[in-house]
């Protein structure tokens, strides 16, 4: 026998249902709650500046002349997005307004050294906000690189209202859920942070230092 | 009471009306250390009515035995229990600790066990002191009944047992009859819901740390700048104020009962 | 060297060298020095003072919290009860995702696959990301016989191993050092990857700067990773992380190569699960909402994707969990979620900290899973170091009996019948009756006689009242000593309760008929 087939017999040689607790059937009811929806964008907005992150409340007009002015406060020299669209367009407006920010998609393997000592920033786009945890869901593949929302110092998110959600609960009950799941799905909610001395928080702790939320309001 | 307590003890149990009779469990502490504790509890119920049957052959509900692990031992002492409350009437117990005791731990104790139905009888007809007073008599029944209403102004640190605040759920109702009480000011210790290591024979095989949280509960208490430490257990108070007048700080301690019954009735002069 | 270097150097190698002479002592001299090092006693008070004050700021509404806890509790008991089938699935679905499943019994079987991994794809270099299993199996001391450096990267985690000691604490390892023993700590044995020293600084932020430029070379550089595992979704095959700091991240996405270790506990059916967990993990660990990333791995690198680990292993861990889940009152054990709650409010675990415990696991559940997975004869000894007084399971997001586990274990240490570790008797802790002794079965044996027999126990408490003079004497001093040390000795009434009720004529039973006051 394995020691697969062991374990498995050990634990099939229990008398499940012998102990003296009562087997509970687990239902799908709400137990904790969740903002109202009319909430949503004010409560997401909360946490993730509770959590050290910065929030852009922007619309679909305006959002890159934003982000710029952004990228420029935190002398950003070298700003790498994943392969979508949106960071196409984000790439061309950038490279129309500043020589000083150098954007590149990803579009062949991301080689480390580049990435850990070269690149300032990431700019990677959300498909889902939790608003009761200030959550953004990124789900990586190859439009959507793993390191890009990691490494960098810089890390962006870009997210729509329209992609708010009350909270990860009911994100895992709805038809968001990538069937299948991609190989990484990522919950974000701030920059990289650590309390392991004496309980003071530093932000920067091996991933960003510092996380600018693109909010895109419906208006 | 902070965000992690267990839901209200009141609203897990059904409460009978008043009865014509109860039976007192003194506990061991008592009868040996307290016992002055015992005659007040006993002459408060009577004060409302009640006629309290104290069994003779009542000794220890088993709980030393039952924490250390000697569950044989438990269930030889807890049978004598069993049988010193036969009756079907309630129990009021001295402690919260002893009441947990019987009202949680003897169905564990008796599963599987020939005397299990009588166990669980025994263990829904039991009350701890002050869930007495509140959920049965009630408070305003109790304060009623005072024939002393005049006394001097007085401050009292409550410590609530962990058996009391945990495996009873009454934490709330120690307050309540403290805070009703004419000219009493109820103060409590910082870390209020802390363990003040007690804890049965874990003062004896763990002494030093035993110690070292009974210190920090004396320091917290004598800050109150209290006049007198009142609990419904007596493991603790024991702890207590043993540590505070090892440390020269002698703050007077009473058990609850006692507290009520001269607060509310001494001038009874009663012996 | 400049002197005062060579200093600081040797104060921390005789700092090591204490730590390591500690741990070999037994508990009760472990939990003295911890009482008596106010530094540390000072570490542990303000963090569980800390950790207690910011789960209580995430919990406001105790119904939503009660409700919340059963509902944890009743997933985590719908993992148990569905066990050896669920982990079926989860083998299955990882597998399809491309994650290859391992299975070991034991420790070393653990230690000697993870070896093996290592050493088919040549990785001479690892980076370890929090797992808590891996110092049950004490990994990292089996890899570096091997020749394989392992570098925690959690910062926490890597500071203890800097200093060459163990975690105290399952979530914040370095609990135990103050900012100032940190700070001498890096300064003196911090190095770069091209050997320079980091300059000394008490502060925090620069301290976790200079962790931070010496850690991301590392993932940098690391021909694997190493993590833990905080549920296991069985439906999906997904690994999923949860941590604040991006070490996890970096471990399992950095290298070419990712292990991830956890037991057999560890799964969950489905997605559906996962949330209440989580919130209830991070809510009840460190007082937030959610913690700043978590991470859900359901494959390796596929060939279109830019980044991420070629290979993810998973190895499932037994090392006597199996034996846990047989007992018939110990089972509940699994629930846990590792969130730490019990020990931030364990008053015992306040005042002697985690290291005196001596275990991977400290505090109430420590006190509850190091006896079952190392035996009795060894690891006995701390369940006594519990007042059950039940802060633990009023924390507990899972609802785990704590108190009540430690009662059994209690029972199962002292029981009459001793088995041994190789007993077939899955049902039964390792080396049930270790601890039993002759003089404490004898001392219980009497008392239950004494209080079996009324006239024997009133014969026993008129005693103690006619001889509490005796007490204060030198034998009573030396029979009280554990009490008097600290406190005064109690002082037993002149007249028992049985007999003061007796002189009033209370009735002894119902029905009796009260006598006249005298
Ligand atoms: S036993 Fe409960 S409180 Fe303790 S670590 Fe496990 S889940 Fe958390």
């Amino acid at each position: 026998m394995s020691s697969r087939e062991r374990i498995l017999a050990r634990l099939r040689q229990a008398a499940v249902g012998d102990s003296p607790r009562v087997p509970q059937a687990v239902s799908s009811d709400r137990v904790w709650p969740a903002p109202d929806k009319a909430d949503w964008l004010d409560a997401l907005c909360q946490n993730l500046r509770d959590n050290h992150a910065e929030v852009l409340l922007t619309d679909q007009q305006t959002w890159m002349a934003d982000l710029l002015a952004r990228l420029q406060k935190y002398n950003v020299s070298r700003l790498l997005c994943g392969n979508h669209d949106t960071a196409a367009r984000l790439q061309q407006y950038i490279q129309s307004q500043s020589d000083d920010i150098d954007t590149q998609r990803v579009t062949t393997d991301i080689e480390k050294e580049v990435i850990f000592q070269q690149v300032d920033a990431g700019f990677s786009v959300a498909s889902a906000a939790l608003a009761e945890t200030g959550s953004l869901v990124i789900e990586t593949g190859p439009q959507e690189p793993r390191t890009v929302s990691l490494v960098p110092p810089l890390n962006i998110i870009l997210v729509r209202q329209s992609q708010l959600q009350a909270d990860f609960s009911a994100w895992a009950a709805s038809t968001s859920v990538p069937d299948p799941m991609p190989t990484n799905l990522l919950l974000i909610s701030g920059p990289s942070k650590t309390a392991d001395i004496q309980q003071t928080l530093a932000y920067g702790a091996h991933g960003p230092k510092s996380l600018i939320v693109v909010m895109l309001t419906d208006a | 009471m902070t965000a992690q307590s267990e839901p209200p003890h009141a609203a897990r149990r059904a409460y009978p009306s008043v009865p014509r009779q109860v039976y007192l469990l003194g506990t061991c502490l008592v009868d040996s250390f307290y016992p002055q504790a015992g005659m007040d509890a006993i002459r408060l119920l009577e004060a409302q009515g009640i006629e309290v049957v104290f069994p003779q052959a009542q000794t220890c509900c088993g709980q030393p035995a039952w924490n250390s692990g000697y569950d044989e031992e438990a269930r030889s002492v807890a049978r004598q229990q069993l049988h010193a409350f036969a009756a079907d009437i309630p129990v009021v117990v001295m402690m919260s600790s002893c009441a947990g005791m019987v009202h949680k731990e003897y169905p564990l104790l008796f599963r599987g066990q020939p005397e299990e139905a009588q166990a669980i009888a025994l263990a829904q007809r039991t009350y701890e002191f002050s869930e007495f007073l509140v959920d049965v008599i009630g408070v305003e029944t109790l304060m009623g009944t005072a024939t002393d209403a005049g006394s001097a102004a007085l401050t009292v640190a409550l410590h609530t047992s962990c058996s009391a605040r945990r495996s009873m759920g009454v934490a709330e109702q120690h307050r309540t009859l403290v805070e009703n009480l004419p000219a009493v000011t109820l103060v409590e210790p910082e870390r209020v819901t802390e363990c003040c290591g007690f804890g049965g024979t874990f003062a004896v095989k763990q002494a030093d740390i035993s110690a070292a949280m009974a210190a920090d509960k004396a320091a917290a208490v004598a800050a109150t700048g209290c006049d007198l430490l009142t609990s419904a257990d007596c493991g603790c108070l024991m702890n207590i104020s043993g540590t505070l007048s090892k440390q020269g700080k002698e703050i007077p301690a009473q058990h609850l009962a006692s507290l009520l019954y001269q607060r509310l009735y001494a001038t009874e002069g009663e012996s | 060297m400049a002197e005062s270097m060579i200093k600081l150097r040797d104060e921390l190698d005789a700092e090591q060298q204490d730590f390591s002479d500690m741990q070999q002592q037994h508990f009760k001299v472990r939990a003295r020095m911890a009482l008596e090092n106010d530094a540390l006693r000072n570490s542990f008070r303000g963090a569980s003072d800390f950790l207690m004050a910011k789960r209580a700021s995430v919990f406001p509404d105790d119904e939503a919290l009660q409700a919340l806890r059963s509902r944890g509790e009743a997933i985590r008991q719908h993992s148990l009860n569905h066990l050896p089938d669920l982990l079926e699935t989860l083998e299955k679905n990882l597998t399809a995702n491309g994650i290859r499943v391992h299975w070991a019994e034991t420790a070393d079987e653990a230690c000697a696959l993870i070896h093996g991994i290592l050493a088919d794809n040549n990785a001479r270099t690892v980076v370890k990301g929090k797992s808590m299993v891996s110092e049950e199996i004490e990994l990292n001391h089996y890899l570096q016989e091997k020749g394989i450096e392992c570098l925690e990267s959690d910062m926490g985690e890597y500071l203890v191993q800097l200093a060459g000691e163990t975690p105290s604490h399952i979530i914040m390892p370095a609990i135990h050092k103050n900012k100032e023993q940190i700070a001498r700590l890096m300064h003196g044995r911090a190095e770069t990857a091209d050997g320079q020293g980091v300059p000394y600084t008490e502060d925090v932020d620069e301290l976790i700067g200079n962790a931070r430029a010496i850690l991301r070379e590392k993932f940098m550089n690391a021909d694997a990773g190493i993590s833990g595992v905080n549920m296991a979704v069985a439906n999906t095959g997904t690994l999923c992380l949860v941590e604040n700091e991006g070490n996890g991240r970096m471990t399992t996405t950095v290298p070419k190569l990712h292990i991830a270790v956890t037991g057999i506990e560890k799964v969950v059916e489905d997605l559906a699960d996962v949330p209440e967990l989580l919130t209830l993990l991070t809510r009840s660990a460190t007082g937030q909402k959610i913690s700043t990333y978590f991470n859900m791995i359901s494959g390796p690198k596929k060939n279109d994707e830019l980044d991420g680990p070629e290979q993810v292993h998973l190895v499932l861990v037994d090392n006597g969990r199996s034996r846990i889940f047989n007992h018939p009152v110990l089972q509940p054990t699994l629930q846990c979620i590792r969130c730490g709650a019990c020990m931030n409010h364990c008053p015992v675990y306040a005042r002697v900290g985690g290291h005196a415990y001596g275990s991977t696991y400290p505090g109430p559940i420590g006190q509850v899973v190091t006896p079952q997975i190392g035996g009795l004869d060894n690891n006995g000894d701390m369940l006594s170091a519990c007042s059950l007084n039940g802060a633990c399971g009023e924390a507990c997001p899972v609802r785990i009996p704590l108190p009540a586990l430690i009662r059994e274990l209690r029972h199962e240490a002292n029981h009459p019948q001793f088995i041994n570790a190789a007993d077939a008797d899955l049902t039964r802790v390792k080396q049930r009756g270790a601890k039993r002794s002759l003089g404490e079965s004898i001392i219980w044996k009497g008392w239950a006689l004494a209080h079996r027999y009324p006239p024997l126990y009133q014969m026993m408490s008129r005693s103690i009242a006619i001889g509490r003079g005796l007490l204060s004497g030198s034998l009573g001093n030396r029979l009280l000593a554990p009490w008097t040390d600290s406190r005064t000795a109690p002082k037993a009434a002149a007249q028992s309760l049985h007999q003061m009720v007796k002189k009033r004529g209370v009735a002894s039973q119902p029905g009796q008929h009260k006598e006249h006051e005298q």
